[in-house]
């Protein structure tokens, strides 16, 4: 929508104006760059900057520039938070502001030229996503997503990858529970086949799906318990765990079709999956509020004593002991015959009339994805760089030029699946380490190359788990020194010039200085009188150098961390730099050459 | 008789797209003024004769709020009334503003037919 005629003047001091904001506001954010701790200018950068995208929003709805508009308010969202306290401007936070101004600075010639903003429709979402995701690392709780407009806000590359795993996840399970004849008498099989299920609930969380999330668990639990040793009723139990698969297989099919899905009521699978297990009549008397634990396990004393008698049911000998009547124990049994039934049910619900196991058969859609190794994709990728370069001065036919187009897809791998690999290996530590932490990655688009991140993985993860054991502090330690309940662990990815820069930031305790310097004294690796004077990059040397003379004597993980970092950092000729403050935590920057 | 306006806005361009708006109201506005803030807004209050204010609530140095307060407090000019214009409808901020004395609220930016609505019964 162009800017009507009559108010190009307008327009023109509206530019000006932001333009003159941008600049005297800079040096400030260029400051809190510089010095992340200063307070004061935390609280004027976050100021000025709220003025500036106020006043863009302002102005630029009168002006009907709505994309400046909508990113305007994700802007002002952000800093509205730091203002009122609730969060601190971080690194990423600061760079976000940044790429805002740099956003504006590039495009006040083309918002001129075209008296509008709709080319810029596309990298405002961009801006906009990045956002969110810096936000909802810790906003979900507080209902940040309802707050903007309910959208979900998963990346749809990201949604491809998990859209992909889970359904081969799906797969495998429905494989396996079809041939539940022969896994269920194999015990270890049938461990391959939980864990199978806790992936698939792995995912459901990552993604916020939790009826899934739910159903996965209940299917969890039902299988460790037949390991336990407990015993399925029903003929075909199997069918039980189909059903539930094929609930969740038909929902992720129509999210892939239409991009939505409706949630889905998973009440019957549940039940279905209860009454599975065969309830023993003491747990269902105890339910029903009839008898007391105590009896029950008093009963089962005296059932196992008196054995060389007629074995006795633990009815009989509830009665005899006067806890529960003849009635009572009949209708604990009778409700243990009425789940077999809902069982029994459930596995007929699911077996379709046999014309319709035709018509789903002929509907159901064949998988039409190649997997091809990236080797192979590598080799591709030469042979039609060489066909092309072959033609030299000459025209290339246009098949040619068909089959370059054909392949641009295939230069560009996306680090999506590595990055969620990462954040489940986060999940995970969280889970075991019962942790609050707030992850988040940055920069993560399709313009990281694949390659280079896949060799510094483990960096990453070792980083990662670094930050874990040493950085991060508990939710007591960080009230008592007045920081936010959730610990902040964040991953980012920059292209900056020619070097790629990944960074694992945290904001726990930071590196003990005073310690490292006291080793590095003590081992001779630098002079008592030189410690003031070190450098960030001479620290970071320092960090580096110690953990590599203590992974002789030390076993300690983060040590050999540090090594892995330096090995693979080598091998791609880059470097590392540590930057780390007490109390207020640590950053591990990579940076290799591109 | 002609109205003089006094408009409070820290963004230079908004205050050019309400000025626009009053004159197009077609209704009997004099002077119209501007201030950047809550301070430089009572500056011109003492100085110059002023009807009628429009004064954003988001500004540096004093904002709406904290205007009406010191406003309130400064017997020459605390009856003039002052309408306040934003971008937000929160009910809680606009009804702390009345409850300080303003006498109204536009959502900005606002239509002449809009200014002719709330200001014209004052003319």
């Amino acid at each position: 929508m162009r800017v009507p005629v009559i108010n190009h003047d307008v327009l023109e001091q509206f530019i000006e104006e932001v333009q003159e904001m941008v600049e005297a506001y800079e040096p400030f954010l260029l400051a809190l760059k510089e010095d992340p701790e200063r307070r004061e200018i935390e609280k004027k950068v976050a100021e000025v900057y709220y003025q500036l995208w106020h006043s863009i929003k302002g102005t630029g709805s009168f002006l009907g520039l709505k994309h400046l508009v909508y990113l305007a308010e994700y802007y002002e969202y952000m800093l509205d938070q730091v203002l009122s306290g609730v969060v601190t401007l971080y690194f990423d936070q600061i760079l976000l502001l940044e790429k805002g101004t740099d956003f504006l600075k590039n495009n006040f010639n083309s918002i001129w030229q075209n008296k509008s903003d709709d080319a810029l429709a596309q990298e405002v979402d961009k801006l906009v996503n990045m956002i969110i995701g810096e936000a909802t690392g810790e906003k979900a709780d507080n209902g940040f997503k309802q707050e903007i407009d309910g959208r979900n806000f998963i990346q749809s590359e990201m949604f491809e990858t998990f859209l992909g795993e889970t359904r081969e996840l799906l797969l495998v399970a429905e494989q396996e529970f079809v041939l539940w004849d022969y896994v269920s008498i194999d015990h270890a099989r049938i461990q391959d086949l939980s864990t199978v299920i806790n992936r698939l609930k792995c995912n459901f969380v990552l993604f916020e799906l939790h009826e899934f999330e739910r159903l996965s668990l209940v299917i969890e639990s039902t299988l460790n318990r037949f390991l336990a040793g407990e015993v399925f009723q029903g003929e075909y139990p199997e069918r039980v765990f189909i059903q539930s698969i094929d609930a969740m297989t038909g929902v992720l099919q129509d999210f892939s079709v239409s991009g939505q899905y409706d949630a889905i009521n998973i009440d019957k699978y549940l039940t279905s999956l209860q009454g599975l297990i065969r309830q023993p009549v003491g747990e269902l008397l105890i339910k029903a509020g009839l008898v007391a634990p105590e009896a029950i396990e008093q009963a089962l004393e005296i059932q196992r004593e008196k054995k060389s008698d007629r074995p006795r049911r633990l009815g009989e000998v509830l009665v005899e002991m006067g806890e529960v009547t003849n009635d009572e124990v009949d209708k604990a049994l009778n409700v243990q015959h009425r789940q077999r039934k809902h069982v029994e049910k459930a596995w007929n619900e699911i077996v379709p009339l046999k014309d319709q196991l035709i018509k789903v058969e002929e509907e159901r859609p064949l998988p039409d994805k190649v997997e091809v190794d990236m080797k192979t994709i590598q080799q591709i990728l030469k042979f039609v760089q060489n066909l092309t370069d072959s033609y030299g001065v000459s025209e290339i036919p246009k098949s040619i030029v068909q089959l370059e187009q054909l392949c641009q897809p295939l230069q560009i791998i996306s680090i999506e699946t590595l990055v969620v690999r990462i954040k489940r290996f986060v999940h995970d530590l969280v889970v075991e380490r019962k942790e609050t932490v707030s992850f988040s990655v940055l920069g993560a688009d399709s313009e990281i190359n694949y390659g280079i991140i896949k060799s510094l993985y483990l960096s990453i993860i070792h980083l990662i788990y670094n930050a874990f054991e040493h950085g991060l502090e508990t939710v007591d330690e960080r009230s008592m020194i007045g920081k936010p309940k959730r610990s902040r662990l964040r991953l980012w990815f920059l292209v900056k010039g020619n070097e790629l820069l990944v960074s694992v930031e945290d904001d726990g305790r930071g590196i003990d200085i005073k310690k490292v310097l006291r080793q590095a004294v003590e081992r001779n690796i630098i002079y008592a009188n030189k410690t003031q004077e070190l450098t960030n990059q001479e620290l970071t040397e320092l960090i580096f150098e110690l953990s590599a003379q203590n992974i002789n004597t030390d076993q300690e993980t983060s040590t050999r961390g540090l090594s892995v970092v330096r090995k693979q950092l080598e091998t791609l000729g880059g470097r590392a730099e540590i930057i780390s403050r007490p109390q207020k935590g640590t950053r591990v920057t990579m940076r290799i050459p591109l | 008789m002609a109205k003089n306006v006094l408009l409070v806005d820290d963004s230079s361009t908004m205050r050019k797209i309400i000025s626009r708006s009053l004159r197009q109201a077609g209704l009997d506005f004099g002077e119209i003024y501007e201030a950047g803030d809550g301070l430089e807004a009572l500056e011109v209050l003492e100085k110059e004769n002023i009807d009628i204010v429009l004064s954003d609530i988001n500004m540096p140095n004093m904002n709406g709020i904290e205007f009406l307060r010191e406003k309130a407090g400064r017997d020459g000019v605390k009856d003039i009334p002052v309408f306040m214009i934003s971008t937000e409808t929160g009910d809680d901020i606009i009804g702390e503003a009345k409850s300080l004395g303003a006498a109204g609220a536009l959502k900005k930016p606002f239509t002449p037919d809009k200014v002719n609505e709330v200001l014209g019964p004052l003319m």
